[in-house]
């Protein structure tokens, strides 16, 4: 794979909370518009590698480039700015803002003037029609379902080039989840997409490559057209 | 009469006016006085004597008053006797010194000097008060409605005992002025206390009740204790339900008075704790030295004023104005700097933030000290927030405090724009929620650090500003503040601007409510207490966010 624009490549990254080692050498490379899965099981150290690459929290050691761009040692609003947008797990949208604001923030502090913020609504609503009617509701009175939406619609309005999913359809109900995972899948192709995902068959529906977190190391790795679901179901679950 | 539009007075009022009115109408034919001349009130002025003082003045004002006399001509000489140019020989010509010229004070004409010019009459104590009486109503005479009405009504109010009664109606009836007039009829009424009639006596009192000062209130107990009015049973009863009257209304104007400072000093407090609530919401710092960042908005005032004295003496009057954006500004760079500098350097680790911003304060305090000194700075009140207006007994709202609470209620606004209107507003509201998530999705919560701390110190330098007509300004003056400050945030909730104003309403009337019972420090312990209680309780403060997280 050649390092063309706008790929992302991790190499040797380690993780530290204190002194338990959490990231163990954690190297990969997904290529433009690609999409990758990350799987693994509970407390593989899935979350703790987005985080550091959201530069939520710092490597001990590593490198992480987007692009031309080396991320490691920016503030995170700096890596939305070279393109990455994040959906936490856990949602974690301002429970204090209207929906709309949700989508507001995210579209003025990445450079959108005020005309625009309108269009970057209507266009998250043509997505999820749900936030359409909910405009004016404060974020924390929406169901988990509802903020989950709308925690992609804000990811979004900061306008990715790199998409980066925790868990976009953990506890959220079969008929929403077909909502997000539709989406998801509109956007492949568009954009790259990152995606830590429980659900094996979704996951390697939609994406192209696969990575295999155990213990906080990459223990496999392939196209997902060629993974062996019994194989990677024995790594993924209990 | 012109028919201006008027508020209308009180019923007592009206009754106590219809009542003058009447008596003015049987009074007036009476009291025309046949041999009024000029040159008799040339001679009794010259005698500058009590009674013949009084005589003259009273014609000489009655004539005036019947057009049978010009109220210029009254005024000349009356003010040629205070100036000692009225010249009066014990007999033969009475002159009036005119600039370098001598005239007759009869006719104005010119006269030639004498070998030796007579002495000018001597006023003394006694006999000023008739050239005052004098003076105030022949310039009410002249110009009812005039810049001075006001002060020339004061004059009488105050030597209310000897103003001549028909020139007192007749003043009554040309008063354009509705407050002007009702302070004419109170001197009216003032005088009529010693009318024979009882009658009179208690429409005079009524009339008295309906003016409820503290001034009055003593004049009725003097009254009361005198062995002629307490005789006659109808006068006595008078007495009695005017002095009531009057309490009650001493009182409701006690409890205005209260309830006004208060607010002042809440509108004080509700500034600086303003800009301590989004600091403290937004970053978890506590800002010690809030208090001095106010004391830096008054000296930035106070320079302003200086400047403008110094070069633009004109404006000195609007200095407070001027002096908004320099106080916002002197505070909010201060403000910035320690951000910067120090603050910074110490997110999430709140002990070595307090001890750093309080080293900040000492530092602040004792700079300021070394460069203008410890005492207190002179401020030149302007000429809009001199005074005030009475509104009930004897609460006085003064321009002064109303200021301070007019200017809180504009930031209030202005807050509330910035924080719901603007972007800002909305990356401070997100970044107070969710730090991290408001760096992943853009926003530079460093920049917003910095330019809300600015924000949060500019506001304690407007609060410094408000306080300066009312408030001494040194350079300890901040520790005054920042304790209640803090009570405000506290006990409103983080980051909560409706808590953080209900708050500082009521630590601030609490506070002055309870200073004058129990003492400045008792007051600050109770408060204390109180809102150590009310946190056990509520310990989110006064409104909790609802809703789920
Ligand atoms: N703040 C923290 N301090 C210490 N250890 C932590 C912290 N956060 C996570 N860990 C540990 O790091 C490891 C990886 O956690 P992480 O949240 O990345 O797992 P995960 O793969 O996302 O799991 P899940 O599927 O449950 O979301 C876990 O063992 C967890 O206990
Ligand atoms: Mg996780």
């Amino acid at each position: 794979m050649t390092l063309t624009a706008m790929t992302l490549t991790v190499d040797a990254l380690n993780q530290h909370y204190g002194s338990s080692h959490i990231l163990r050498n954690v190297s990969f490379a997904m290529a433009e518009r690609q999409c990758l899965a990350v799987l693994g099981r509970n407390g593989a150290g899935k979350t703790t590698l987005l985080r550091c690459l959201m530069g939520l929290l710092p490597a001990s050691s590593g490198s992480i480039r987007y692009g031309m761009v080396e991320l490691a040692g920016l503030p995170p609003h700096r890596r939305i700015r070279t393109g990455l947008g994040y959906v936490p797990q856990g949602r974690e949208i301002f429970t204090n803002l209207t929906v709309r604001q949700n989508v507001e923030i995210a579209a003025r502090a990445t450079g959108a003037a005020r005309s625009d913020v309108d269009a970057a609504f209507e266009e998250v609503v043509a997505l999820f029609p749900v936030l359409g009617e909910m405009r004016n509701r404060r974020g924390g009175d929406l169901s988990g379902g509802q903020q989950q939406q709308l925690s992609i619609a804000r990811a979004l309005a900061t306008r990715p080039s790199l998409l980066i999913l925790d868990e976009p359809t953990e506890g959220i109900q079969p008929s929403i989840v077909q909502r997000i995972e539709e989406v998801i899948a509109s956007l492949k192709q568009r954009i790259a997409i990152l995606l830590v995902e429980q659900y094996l068959d979704f996951a390697r529906s939609i994406s192209d490559r696969y990575v295999v977190l155990s213990r906080g190391a990459v223990i496999e790795s392939g196209a997902s057209a060629e993974m062996d679901h019994d194989r990677i179901k024995s790594f993924v679950s209990v | 009469m012109s028919e201006r539009p008027r508020h209308r007075p009180p019923p007592w009022r009206q009754l106590a006016h219809a009542l003058l009115a009447l008596a003015a109408l049987l009074a007036a034919p009476a009291r025309a006085d046949e041999s009024y001349g000029r040159d008799a009130v040339v001679r009794h002025l010259c005698e500058a004597k009590s009674e013949p003082m009084a005589q003259a003045i009273g014609a000489l004002l009655t004539a005036v008053a019947a057009g049978r006399e010009e109220a210029a001509w009254g005024a000349r000489i009356v003010a040629a006797l205070d100036g000692k140019r009225l010249l009066c020989a014990p007999a033969g010509p009475r002159l009036l010194r005119d600039g370098a010229v001598l005239r007759d004070p009869v006719t104005g004409r010119e006269a030639v000097a004498p070998d030796r010019l007579p002495n000018a009459p001597f006023v003394n104590l006694r006999t000023r008060a008739w050239v005052e009486v004098a003076t105030a109503a022949l310039a009410l005479f002249a110009e009812p409605g005039g810049a001075a009405a006001s002060a020339q009504v004061a004059v009488l109010e105050k030597q209310y005992a000897i103003v001549p009664e028909t020139a007192l109606a007749a003043l009554v009836e040309r008063q354009p002025a509705p407050d002007l007039r009702d302070r004419l009829l109170l001197v009216r009424a003032l005088q009529s206390l010693e009318a024979p009639s009882a009658d009179a006596r208690v429409s005079a009192i009524a009339t008295i009740a309906g003016d409820p000062t503290a001034r009055n209130r003593t004049l009725l107990a003097a009254l009361a204790a005198r062995p002629d009015y307490a005789a006659d049973p109808a006068v006595r009863a008078a007495l009695d339900t005017a002095m009531a009257h009057i309490d009650t209304w001493l009182r409701v104007g006690e409890v205005g008075a209260v309830l006004f400072s208060g607010l002042s000093y809440a509108s004080i407090l509700f500034m600086a704790a303003l800009g301590l609530a989004v600091i403290f919401g937004l970053m978890g710092v506590i800002n010690l030295a809030q208090g001095e960042l106010i004391m830096i908005g008054a000296y930035a005032t106070w320079l302003v004023q200086e400047a403008l004295r110094a070069l633009a003496p004109a404006l000195l009057d609007w200095y407070l104005l001027l002096a908004v954006p320099v106080a916002f500004a002197a505070a909010a760079a201060v403000g910035m700097a320690m951000e910067a500098t120090v603050i910074r350097h110490l997110y999430r680790r709140p002990l070595m933030t307090l001890l750093a911003t309080w080293a900040i304060s000492l530092f602040l305090v004792n700079l300021v000290q070394v460069l203008f000194g410890t005492q207190n700075l002179e401020f030149v009140t302007p000429a809009f927030l001199a005074g005030g207006t009475r509104v009930v007994a004897d609460f006085m709202v003064t321009w002064n405090r109303l200021f301070a609470i007019a200017f809180a209620v504009g930031i209030l606004a202005l807050a509330l724009l910035v924080l719901h209107r603007t972007p800002l507003g909305l990356f401070v509201r997100a970044v107070t929620e969710n730090r991290d998530m408001a760096e992943c999705v853009g926003v530079s919560t460093r920049r917003i650090d910095l330019l809300s701390f600015g924000v949060g110190s500019g506001l304690a330098g407007l609060a410094g500003l408000a306080l300066t007509p009312i408030y001494n300004v040194n350079p300890t003056m901040g520790t005054n503040f920042i304790v209640d400050s803090f009570l405000v945030v506290v006990l409103g909730g983080v980051g909560n601007l409706a808590g953080t104003l209900i708050a500082a309403l009521g630590i601030g009337q609490i506070n002055i409510v309870i200073e004058p019972l129990y003492g400045a420090v008792a007051a600050k312990v109770i408060v204390l207490l109180m809102i150590i209680l009310f946190i056990q309780f509520r310990p989110e403060g006064i409104f909790s966010v609802k809703g789920r997280r």
